[in-house]
């Protein structure tokens, strides 16, 4: 399987063997990392703020004997001065051999991938995509219970609006999990994931009810539900404390059930929950290196 | 020459756009800046495919291949008559597109290409209805998308 030179722009873009192939590649990333990327340089544009992503691509790159230059801010660039996307990445692929992006505007990414010489990394097109959180998600999944087949997934908040959760819909699909959304109905998954779920056979449960389903989960995704989501502030009254996971809530769960959430959180898995063997949520954003060390070296050439 | 078809005068040069949905008749004037032309209009005319349809004919004009994209985005089941001197030299149906580049702007505003000089782009993914993807935001539109 040949990744070289390709961008990684959505997860619909990569098949189901080629996702295999990324999770294989962070696996042996995170046994036996080696400096894969020495005299390799990575170019960070980052028109809108993020810690993790952008510090975890850089410890990525760095841990792997590559260089990172780039922009955090982007008040400092020439975008201020109306400098187009598409000049900006012609301008930077003279100088790097990887660009990671993150823009405000859904679809930036793909864009920019149309005109630059060297592979671009999609660290989120503002509402549309995300799909290395998706591979490490996916990776976190596979890690901590050994297998996809078979697994029952519930996720749990702002379904509507949160990109991580509908990529994670999708990617799953692949295989033969169990998927289960909680949801208020205003925050319900969008139509397009689901119908995409039903064209591939997939079972899926929607409820508002987080109670009944908690006790069947291998994994609880969690995700904040935002108060501005909401046209009626008495709607978000009525919620904002239904979908709060506390300690006192995983009394009946599986033994290995683990707890994911992109982060940031804010109060929907308390304090307390952090101490349990179920939290896995500060892992997960760990895994966030050897996935992206994988598809880094997969697609600069240097693993296969 | 059938009754029916001298409902609307007879075009010596140019092209008839017919079988357009009748709702959208003055849309495709619209699309296509048809403003000093010599035109021949006919709405509300009885149609076996559609109920009721609408006609244009426009006088020596002969569209071209973006100008009929855009007329199938808002009449995909138009067919199209080239006329020399009377005759019909040409007729075919609107061949659907499977991607439309340039023809319709984004209906999400926080899409790219409707914050930077990008040009919009879409893969078609139904014809009946029209269903559309854009390339870039991924979003999903049917044809109330505006026409550039």
């Amino acid at each position: 399987m040949n990744f070289k030179g390709r961008d990684v722009i959505s997860i619909g873009d990569f098949s189901k063997d080629e996702i295999i192939h990324i999770l294989k590649t962070a696996k042996e990333m995170e046994s036996n990392p080696k400096l894969f990327l020495v005299g390799k340089l990575m170019g960070t544009l980052f028109f809108e703020p993020s810690t993790r992503t952008r510090l975890s691509h850089e410890a990525a790159m760095e841990k792997l004997g590559g260089a990172v230059i780039g922009f955090a801010d982007p008040a400092v660039t020439s975008k201020k001065k109306g400098e187009t996307l598409q000049d900006t990445i012609k301008m930077v692929d003279q100088y790097v051999d990887v660009i990671v992006m993150r823009h405000n505007h859904d679809g930036a990414a793909r864009a920019a991938a149309e005109v630059s010489k060297v592979p671009i990394i999609n660290a989120g097109d503002g509402a549309n995509q995300h799909p290395t959180q998706t591979l490490l998600d996916l990776y976190t999944i596979q890690k901590s219970q050994g297998k996809f087949d078979g697994l029952k997934i519930v996720m749990i908040g702002d379904l509507k609006y949160g990109r991580t959760v509908h990529s994670l819909a999708v990617a799953l699909s692949h295989f033969k999990c169990e998927q289960y959304f909680v949801a208020p109905k205003s925050l319900k998954m969008p139509k397009y994931v689901i119908t995409h779920l039903k064209d591939k056979n997939i079972k899926f449960y929607e409820t508002e009810k987080m109670g009944g389903v908690l006790s069947k989960a291998d994994i609880i995704y969690m995700t904040r539900i935002q108060e501005e989501r909401f046209p009626d502030r008495a709607e978000y009254e009525k919620v904002k404390g239904v979908y709060i996971l506390s300690k006192s809530k995983l009394k009946n769960v599986k033994k290995n059930m683990k707890i994911l959430h992109p982060l940031p959180r804010v109060n929907e898995i308390t304090q307390d929950v952090d101490n349990t063997p179920y939290a896995y949520y500060f892992e997960q954003a760990g895994n966030g290196i050897p996935t992206r060390q994988a598809i880094l070296a997969l697609i600069l050439g240097a693993k296969k | 020459m059938s009754e029916k078809k001298r409902s609307i005068s007879a075009l010596k040069n140019g092209t008839v756009i017919d079988h357009i949905k009748n709702e959208n008749t003055f849309k495709i004037l619209q699309i296509l800046n048809l403003k000093d032309e010599h035109l021949m209009i006919g709405t509300n005319l009885k149609s076996k495919k559609l109920g009721k349809k609408g006609i244009i004919k426009v006088a020596d004009k002969e569209l071209s291949k973006e100008e009929l994209n855009k007329v199938s985005f808002v009449a995909p089941k138009a067919t199209i008559a080239l006329i020399k001197d009377y005759d019909v030299k040409k007729k075919f149906e609107i061949d659907f597109p499977k991607e439309f580049v340039g023809v319709a702007k984004c209906g999400n505003y926080n899409c790219i290409t409707n914050n930077e000089p990008v040009e919009t782009h879409f893969f078609t993914l139904s014809q009946d209805p029209i269903i559309v993807k854009c390339k870039y935001c991924e979003k999903v539109f049917s044809n109330e998308l505006e026409i550039i």
